[in-house]
């Protein structure tokens, strides 16, 4: 008897983790993240090791910062692909502001994040008080904002050579990468946002139906624009760690990044429809990219190859989320 | 079925129709026959199955179960595009028209005459007068179709079903937005339709359209057909107690109100859709607004609930001037709302019972940053009971519950924040008649309590049971009140239209 209750209620937990969507594309991100690394143990000798993940630890970083506050834009039911230039633009920032050695480096450093909270800011005026669409307003501040990046050292790269300042981006800490310990705390922090506080929850609620959410009293256009500053927040973070890494500022920094992110998201579960994905399937999401990636590497696929293997990837990917909430038994 | 003394074929036979949506049995095994160049009415109350039935007919909804034969050959419509190449026409309740486009276009509607690669505008509008000469209309066919009124919007809408060859054409509540003589005039028409040979399914609850126009009626209630009668072989009251089934004391539960306090005052309230709209409600009653489509009284409830812009105007609650931006504002203020569309406006439907019962409660209590799962799900379980919410759990996704049961979330989140002034946008459209009761006896449990409700309703029975005083609006004006014990429906209507 107490055998059969167990049973049941297993099986009540297995329905309820194969009926909600957002379970639903876990399970299908991580049986593929499962795929992949046990497909490069077996092809490459060298891929099972702490050194290799690692790498693919540090290589996650960029697009892992960024791609961590997207994910809440994407559960809002909103877009912004403006996020690899405003990583330029903070390179850039801080580059200058380190050069010309006026200020101490933590200062260089928070104001270099600032310029990205305020370039997240612009997105947010316009989409949140102007009202353009989210999409239209991020296309034009992502080309608005790499030439920003370019103009301000006209088109130069602008070395640092501030030797604290490498730390951020390629330093250890007892054996690990800086970059991923912040990357974990990141995603350990926007985790429990989402999970347990009533801004999180509110997130959610705005994607699902932003009139109904208004209608309830929640102050939408706000927290949308709180969503943009954040992500241009963690934009800056990113920033911070790339110019850290390559030594220097580049205005043609991070070109592929904010592409990469998305894709993330949207493997990790958030689409462009609003009101689903969680942080942990956006993390799974960027581990898969960037394993598939460093394993391709390794095999010495060539790079345009890895562009078509990713694009295929990501298309196989949200293919079967669709059709698994049933979108081949749908007219329209 | 020979014996109804038509004397006629049948033209289109539905079999053991079965439609199942989540939560609920929307039809029953329902049987229907249609014969040539007969008026056959489709009765029945709210929720009944009427709409479902012809969204079937109409190749909208596909059938879960049964048969439909259209001059004795099976078939099967899987989209309205389908049905329409059938030959069966649909006027919809609701005419949704895109602003911008011009009568002529929409009577020609994807099948513009072309010379070439482009229009040709001169056929089009030629075209488009002879459309609608035969349905005796005549507006200019450049003008944009936003501009029509109601009444020649749904004459246009005929003109275009039967400007192709339709052999079955439904009318799903026609008149509800006409006047007398529009309607008059309408009948008109139906009947040289029916007179040509085309079948007619009439959907209405009114009786007296009922009995002028038809020459059949078919009964639904829940979901079942529960009559078939030749109208000039029975009464009102027949038809009454088959659309009933129950006598209607038992669905309105309503305590008369005492005098009390004002609870909210509005004064010269003036927006886009609403002119000088000056009332006030008392505390322990329930006010009705009442008008007809496009009066404005849907708006009202979103004008002082901080949905839309108002330009002038001044709210008063309980004594004291208050500024309402946002429904934020509103809902401290102690007002809440329940909106008319809760899928769209009422509900996050993909996330679950427990989330939509509680968004509100954390809007208004600011300082609450943090979930605590045990609190909501003591407030949800709470909900869940004393509203008879019937829903697997507090974790069910609110989409799969059915309407009613939705309807009782959007109260509960409302509840939850004991307001003193609640504002209802036609509170029970689209759901069952069991629901319905009880969420009649919701509202009359909070009038006691001393809570003031604002009903704004299009349903007359329910306005003239459950309202203590009566607002009739007509063209974004108030055109009249009434109490309770002098409202009629000759009255309210008289009001409505505007006389």
């Amino acid at each position: 008897m107490e055998a059969t209750i167990k049973d049941l209620k297993v099986k009540s937990i297995y329905k309820k983790l194969v009926s909600s969507p957002d379970a639903s594309s876990l399970i299908t991100v991580s049986t593929a993240l499962l795929g992949l690394i046990l497909f490069f143990s077996f092809s490459s000798p060298y891929f099972f090791s702490k050194t290799v993940f690692l790498n693919i630890g540090m290589y996650a970083a960029i697009m892992g910062t960024l791609a961590c506050s997207m994910t809440f834009i994407n559960v809002s039911g909103n877009i912004d692909i403006s996020g690899g230039s405003q990583i330029a633009v903070v390179g850039m920032v801080t580059a200058v502001l380190i050069k010309s050695g006026s200020m101490p480096l933590w200062l260089c450093v928070l104001l270099g994040v600032a310029s990205g909270t305020v370039c997240g800011m612009i997105n947010g005026f316009f989409i949140t008080v102007i009202k353009v669409n989210a999409f239209i307003t991020t296309i034009a501040t992502m080309q608005m904002l790499r030439g920003i990046a370019y103009l301000i050292s006209n088109g130069q790269t602008l070395v640092i050579s501030d030797q604290k300042f490498k730390f951020l981006g390629r330093g250890y800490v007892s054996g690990i990468p800086f970059t991923l310990i912040m990357l974990v705390v990141f995603y350990i922090v926007f985790h429990i946002i989402s999970r347990n506080t009533v801004f999180g929850r509110t997130i959610y609620m705005i994607g699902g139906n932003p009139l109904a959410s208004f209608l309830s009293g929640i102050r939408v256009q706000r927290i949308k624009f709180i969503l943009y500053t954040l992500n241009g927040t963690m934009a800056g973070c990113a920033g911070i760690m790339l110019a850290s890494q390559s030594g220097a500022g580049l205005p043609m920094a991070a070109m592929n990044s904010n592409m990469q992110a998305l894709s993330a998201v949207i493997l990790g579960g958030a689409g462009l429809s609003g009101g689903r994905g969680t942080i942990l399937g956006t993390f799974i999401g960027v581990m898969v990219l960037c394993t598939l990636i460093t394993g391709m590497t390794m095999l010495s696929i060539s790079s345009f190859w890895q562009d078509v293997i990713v694009g295929v990837v990501l298309l196989i990917s949200v293919s079967i989320d669709a059709i698994k909430s049933g979108s081949l038994k749908r007219k329209i | 079925m020979t014996d109804l003394g038509l004397g006629s074929t049948i033209i289109l036979r539905a079999m053991g129709i079965t439609k199942r949506f989540p939560g609920v049995l929307a039809l029953s095994d329902v049987d229907l026959d249609v014969y040539r160049g007969e008026v056959l009415a489709l009765l029945g109350e709210n929720g009944a199955g009427k709409s479902t039935l012809i969204k079937i007919l109409s190749g909208v909804y596909t059938l879960d179960e049964g048969t439909i034969e259209m001059e004795g050959r099976s078939v099967r419509f899987n989209t309205p595009s389908e049905a329409k190449d059938a030959g069966i026409g649909i006027i919809h309740q609701e005419l949704n028209y895109v602003a911008p486009v011009s009568v002529a276009e929409n009577l020609y509607m994807g099948e513009i005459p072309r010379k070439g690669l482009f229009i040709d505008y001169p056929a089009l509008y030629a075209g488009a007068r002879q459309i609608m000469e035969r349905v005796g209309i005549d507006v200019d066919p450049r003008r944009s179709i936003g501009s029509c009124t109601v009444s020649q919007k749904q004459l246009l809408e005929i003109a275009k079903v039967m400007s192709h060859e339709v052999k079955v054409l439904i009318m799903d509540e026609p008149t509800s937005a006409l006047n007398d003589v529009e309607t008059q005039n309408l009948f008109k028409l139906i009947k040289r339709a029916a007179a040509s040979g085309i079948s007619v399914i009439y959907i209405s609850h009114k009786l007296d359209e009922i009995f002028a126009l038809a020459d059949r009626v078919v009964v639904l209630r829940d979901g079942c057909v529960t009559g078939k009668f030749m109208v000039a072989e029975t009464t009102r009251e027949q038809l009454i107690a088959t659309m009933v089934g129950r006598k209607l004391e038992t669905l309105y539960t309503k305590t008369p109100a005492k005098p009390a306090d004002v609870a909210i005052e509005v004064h010269s309230l003036t927006s886009n859709q609403l002119h000088d709209i000056t009332f006030h409600a008392r505390k322990g009653e329930i006010f009705g607004i009442y008008g007809l489509l496009g009066s404005g009284h849907q708006e009202i409830g979103s004008a002082i609930f901080g949905q839309t812009l108002i330009e002038s105007g001044e709210i008063v609650v309980d004594g004291k001037s208050v500024v309402i931006n946002s429904p934020l504002d509103a809902l401290q203020h102690g007002i809440a709302y329940v909106p008319a569309e809760r899928k769209v406006e009422g509900l996050v439907l993909n996330n679950t019972v427990r989330v939509n019962i509680l968004v509100s409660f954390y809007a208004k209590e600011k300082r609450r940053k943090v979930i605590n799962r045990k609190f909501e799900q003591g407030v949800t379980r709470k909900w869940i009971d004393s509203l008879r919410i019937k829903t697997p759990s507090g974790e069910t996704i609110t989409e799969s519950l059915s309407g009613g049961n939705q309807q009782k979330v959007v109260l509960a989140k409302w509840l939850e924040l004991e307001p003193d002034v609640l504002i209802l946008n036609e509170p029970t459209r689209g759901i069952d008649v069991g629901a319905k009761a009880e969420i009649y006896r919701i509202l009359d449990q909070l009038c006691q309590r001393g809570k003031c409700v604002i009903m704004i309703t299009s349903e007359m029975p329910e306005l003239l049971t459950m309202s203590d005083r009566i607002m009739v609006m007509h063209n974004g004006s108030i055109s009249g009140f009434l109490d309770a014990s002098e409202a009629s429906q000759e009255a309210v209507l008289t009001y409505a239209i505007g006389e």
